[in-house]
């Protein structure tokens, strides 16, 4: 059945096709449709859930971890204020190996305030040991959270899905939207077997020595390795259910790319757009889109077709001291190539600015200008700052 | 104490961190200076009482529907019940704690009820020894002493001039004691003891028959005695509540001063007494026969008076069973009054399980062990804070510096 | 099911590493013999989720998961709401948090919580500081009582905070004060709180010889006499509305709760009046409060 909904709207609708059974609800601009609309249909009974209205964002993760880790499926959804509010427990989700799904609508932090697209709010918490996947369309969107629940029964481990603010939660686009009984096959309920469970009490995060430490850490670091495989694997089978296949990785034209330009989130579609014109204009351009940022998809990184010799990365996001966050996982995984690759770092669009083709071109000319001010190794070039 | 069960590979470790076991293998014991000891100890009502006799801890097993065990507690200590429910002036109910609530416990009465119930059980007899012990006088003495003896197997005949046993008491008799009480108490005294009692015997040391000659020992207790009856000259003179050993084949008993003549109301003492005297026959017997490994009586070994300090009239859970009317003397009382009256009992120094000691305890280290009708501390787990020796009302738990 | 469940089993096990004579270890053993084995603890970083045992091995044979600190609340009722979806609304979810969990870090969650009116028991065994870290001052630190971070320089002034006040002006079905001083009174109000649905709030005393600087053998006794020196009173409130006294012993002065604890000995020596009026004040108003 196709609907035209926004992109708040499809990760409520989302929530209710994967059956969860516990929303923790606290309302921040621009993720209020979603608990909105949830609240509505879990009033009328379409959706059998407990829906909580916490009273911070800190007790709304809180809460889906209680209900979690005695077996119920969890969600929550929030965005920048709210997101760095329950840091804690972002790392207490991870840590506890919980497979509590929320959506995060990317938004900038404040002060000063702004409440448009801008990713350093999710990209900042990379080191929690969530799965970070950041949606392109509408349609992503719906996908990616039902591929989100059945990676996260599997491996127990948090994901968060990122939506970016306004250019996708409050975007109409066309969705078809699956049909339960496909869905239920696809997504069977969450049994774990493992849980607070009074037939079989145990403790659960107490204090642990040095002796043990590692090893826990260490075996949660690989399993959080593996997921990228296991969201490729998943990802097929929701392929053979609903004939759309997501990947970790989305690569435009990059076998025969000189240029290569990459990113994360809607801005990649304007970046396919921005190759067709660089290629009609005699580049040879390409593009790649990273769906997933955590765990970084080095495989299939690798594996796109990077034979460019100039890679061009544009963050919607900074760590302030250092560059664009996008830029530095792209460097970390180029450092192979480190002498064979030219890579200039984008900081665009944050705080709400429009990336389009006619942001992204002049970027690409000014980076492969070799005027000297571009290609400065170490240099990230701002758009959009005052002279 | 339970090992340590470890986790020794990666796919042995839990993918969630949840706990493989319990801390049961860790002995805090070793945190402790001071070691929490439970022992039952003597309650000022014992502590006042001639005889010794362990009164909370005979209370503590009627309480608990262990009638006869009560009685048998009772008769280890005063085997002529029925005499003392009468007749004693018991100092036990002087010293009674409860008076401080409300009215003592009517120790006597209960006494009388219990004797007057009487038993079927035999006594424990110790190992035989081969050893013959004469005891002239039937008065509570005579017969004390010669119930102890028999209990720790010596064979023993009571002898008396007279035609009715029971020496000084039989003046007593009809009004103060009943004949028929006088005849159940030493006939029960017999069985238990397994001894042999002759009235009207014929006494002459100077031609002494075949078993005043062929006997190890005998102990004349001249108290009930008519005034005409002569000890012999190689008769000892033996106080038996003087730290003395016995010498002699003959012992005169002498009592001290505020013993005589005979005062029926004094009777625990004479009752002492004879087991005093018993008590020091047998040890010298025992050195006499060469014979090894018998043991010394327990019923002997001095056992520590509770600290008064420690009894806190403020905690004793007294759930209001008020005192009824103060009891008239010749009353006996019924099995229902009797129980209610002991349950009054407050089990000072004695250990009745109401595991308040086991509810503080922070450590789950102090448990009820009903085998032993007391609490028992794991010393493996306790931490020796000392809260079970502070909250226990009746000072049956001391902390001591104890090296483990 | 592992062993421990499989029979009538001790909920509270020995070889923990609270020290002698911790009141908190025993408030929460008695608080498990009446709740009994259907009960999930959700307990925040304090005393009791450091000497429940070092992993892999625990003290306890119920569920606990050990939270983050100012997230009890939350994580309870996230608890109760996961087991009612799937149909299970016996088993108690009991958060099970210190002073400093309930009256500081811990409150604005448990202020949600309570608003919500949601189905758990939240009880603080209060011990009067973080005494965790190390003896530091809360807001649950009675006036005058030295810390590390009230020093004798610098004792608290701030009167402690009054936590069931609070609770009740949440309206919430049931909230009472509760002490290990008083056993029967704590269980009474344990089996009544067990058996009602919605937010239930019990202040447990919990006296610490370690940072109250008492003996140990004293621990019991110390909460006993805060009670008789109504310095710590019993009582309960229902619906935010309806306070009533518990049973009580006999008042005393407040030198005879005092004289027991180093922690007062500068208090002591020079204001204690000024204590015990204040003591008295608050008595009489909750006196006021309260139903015959």
């Amino acid at each position: 059945m196709k609907k035209i909904v926004t992109g708040n709207e499809a990760a409520a609708l989302a929530a209710k096709l994967a059956r969860v059974q516990m929303v923790s609800a606290y309302p921040i601009t621009p993720q209020t449709v979603i608990v909105e609309n949830l609240a509505d249909i879990i009033g009328r009974g379409e959706l059998k859930a407990k829906y909580m209205p916490v009273e911070s964002e800190h007790s709304a993760m809180a809460s889906c971890i209680g209900a979690s880790m005695v077996g119920a499926r969890a969600f929550t959804a929030s965005s920048s204020q709210g997101l760095a509010y329950m840091h804690e427990m972002l790392h207490y989700a991870a840590g506890a190996r919980v497979p509590v799904v929320m959506v995060n609508c990317n938004r900038a932090l404040t002060p000063p305030w702004n409440l448009y697209c801008d990713h350093t709010d999710s990209l900042a918490q990379r080191d929690t040991g969530w799965v970070q996947y950041y949606c392109a369309d509408v349609q992503d969107v719906l996908d990616a959270i039902l591929i989100a629940y059945g990676v996260a029964e599997q491996a127990l481990l948090p994901v968060m899905i990122n939506l970016e603010g306004f250019y996708l939660t409050h975007t109409s686009e066309v969705l078809d939207v699956p049909d339960q009984k496909t869905v239920d096959i696809f997504l069977p309920p969450y049994r774990p077997s493992n849980k607070l469970d009074v037939d079989d009490p145990k403790t659960f995060g107490n204090v642990c020595g040095t002796d043990l430490f590692s090893s826990i850490k260490y075996k949660r670091h690989c399993d959080t390795l593996s997921l990228e495989r296991l969201w490729d694997q998943t990802a097929a089978k929701f392929h053979r259910h609903f004939n759309r296949l997501h990947s970790v990785v989305e690569a435009y034209q990059t076998e025969d790319a000189d240029v290569c330009i990459i990113g994360i989130g809607t801005a990649t579609g304007a970046m396919r757009l921005a190759v067709d014109r660089l290629r009609k204009e005699g580049l040879k351009a390409g593009s790649l889109r990273l769906a997933m940022i955590r765990p970084f998809p080095i495989e299939g990184f690798k594996k796109a077709v990077i034979n460019a010799g100039h890679v061009i990365v544009i963050d919607r996001d900074v760590s302030f001291g250092a560059e664009g966050i996008v830029a530095q996982e792209v460097k970390a995984a180029l450092f192979d190539r480190h002498g064979e690759v030219k890579l200039t770092g984008f900081i665009a669009g944050v705080g709400g600015n429009d990336i389009s083709v006619e942001t992204i071109v002049p970027l690409v000319r000014q980076a492969i200008s070799g005027d000297g001010t571009a290609v400065a190794a170490g240099t990230t070039l701002w758009a959009e700052v005052l002279p | 104490m339970q090992l340590k069960k470890p986790i020794e590979s990666l796919s042995e470790l839990p993918t969630m961190p949840s706990t493989i076991d319990t801390m049961a293998w860790n002995q805090t014991g070793d945190w402790r200076y001071l070691t929490p000891l439970v022992a039952n100890k003597l309650a000022p009502c014992s502590q006042n009482c001639p005889a010794g006799i362990p009164i909370s801890e005979y209370l503590s097993a009627v309480r608990k529907g262990h009638i006869q065990n009560g009685l048998m507690l009772l008769l280890g200590r005063n085997p002529l019940p029925g005499l003392t429910g009468r007749l004693c002036y018991h100092p036990c109910q002087t010293r009674c704690v409860r008076r401080r609530i409300d009215r003592a416990i009517s120790v006597q009465k209960i006494e009388r009820f219990l004797a007057d119930l009487g038993t079927e059980v035999k006594t424990e007899k110790s190992e035989k020894i081969d050893k013959q012990v004469v005891v002239i006088g039937s008065g509570p003495l005579g017969l004390s002493c010669a119930f102890y003896l028999g209990c720790r197997g010596c064979r023993v005949v009571v002898l008396d001039p007279c035609d009715q046993a029971g020496g000084a008491l039989v003046n007593l008799l009809p009004k103060k004691i009943e004949p028929e009480v006088l005849a159940n108490e030493i006939s029960r005294l017999i069985r238990l003891a397994d001894i042999k009692l002759e009235t009207g015997a014929v006494i002459d040391f100077d031609t002494p028959g075949e078993l005043l000659s062929k006997t190890d020992l005998i102990i004349l207790d001249p108290t009930g005695l008519s005034e005409d009856f002569s000890a012999p000259a190689s008769a000892v003179a033996f106080n038996p509540f003087d730290d003395e050993t016995v010498t002699g084949d003959i012992l005169l008993v002498k009592l001290p001063q505020n013993l005589k003549p005979f005062k029926a109301p004094m009777i625990a003492h004479y009752i002492a007494a004879g087991r005093l005297t018993a008590q020091k026959a047998f040890d010298c017997l025992v050195m006499r026969s060469g014979q090894q490994g018998l043991a010394q009586s327990d019923l002997d070994l001095p056992r520590q008076a509770v600290n008064m300090e420690d009894i806190k009239i403020e905690r004793f859970l007294v759930s209001g069973l008020a005192a009824e009317a103060e009891a008239k003397q010749e009353e006996t009382w019924d099995r229902e009054r009797a129980l209610r009256e002991v349950e009054r009992c407050l089990s000072c120094g004695t250990c009745n399980l109401c595991l308040q000691c086991v509810s503080f305890c922070p450590d789950a280290s102090i448990q009820p062990d009903e085998d032993k009708a007391a609490v028992t501390i794991d010393l493996d787990h306790c931490k020796g804070c000392g809260i079970c020796a502070y909250e226990c009302p009746r000072g049956v738990i001391t902390m001591e510096e104890i090296s483990t | 099911m592992n062993e421990h469940a499989q029979k009538k089993r001790d909920l509270f096990t020995p070889g923990h590493f609270g020290c002698p004579g911790c009141g908190a270890t025993l408030a929460m053993r008695q608080t498990l013999s009446v709740l009994g084995e259907d009960t999930i603890v959700a307990m925040p970083a304090g005393c009791w989720s450091t000497l429940i045992g070092i992993y892999p091995y625990t003290c306890l044979t119920v569920p606990v998961i050990s939270v983050a600190f100012g997230s009890t609340a939350a994580m309870a009722a996230g608890i109760k709401a996961g087991l009612s979806i799937q149909g299970n609304d016996h088993t108690t979810v009991l958060a099970w948090a210190g002073d400093g969990g309930t009256f500081d870090i811990g409150l604005q969650a448990l202020s949600g919580a309570a608003e919500r009116n949601d189905d758990i028991l939240f009880i603080c065994y209060d011990n009067e500081a973080y005494m965790n870290t190390g003896i530091q001052r809360s807001s649950a630190t009675p006036a005058g009582g030295w810390t590390t971070t009230t020093p004798d320089s610098a004792l608290k002034g701030q009167k402690k905070k009054n936590m069931v006040e609070i609770m009740a002006a949440h309206r919430i079905p049931y909230a009472a004060t509760a002490s290990i001083g008083a056993p029967e009174d704590l269980n009474s109000k344990l089996k009544k709180a067990k058996n009602i649905k919605g937010s239930r709030f019990i202040h447990l005393f919990a006296s610490c010889p370690t940072g109250w600087r008492h003996a140990p053998e004293l621990s019991v006794e110390v909460a006993r006499q805060a009670i008789k020196s109504r310095v710590f009173p019993l009582y309960e409130v229902s619906d935010g509305d309806v306070w009533h006294l518990s049973p009580m012993p006999e008042k005393v002065d407040v030198d005879t709760y005092l004289k027991h604890q180093g922690r007062f000995k500068k208090m002591l020596a020079s204001d204690h009046q000024h204590f015990q009026k204040q003591v008295d004040d608050d008595w009489q108003r909750l006196l006021n409060k309260c139903r015959p």
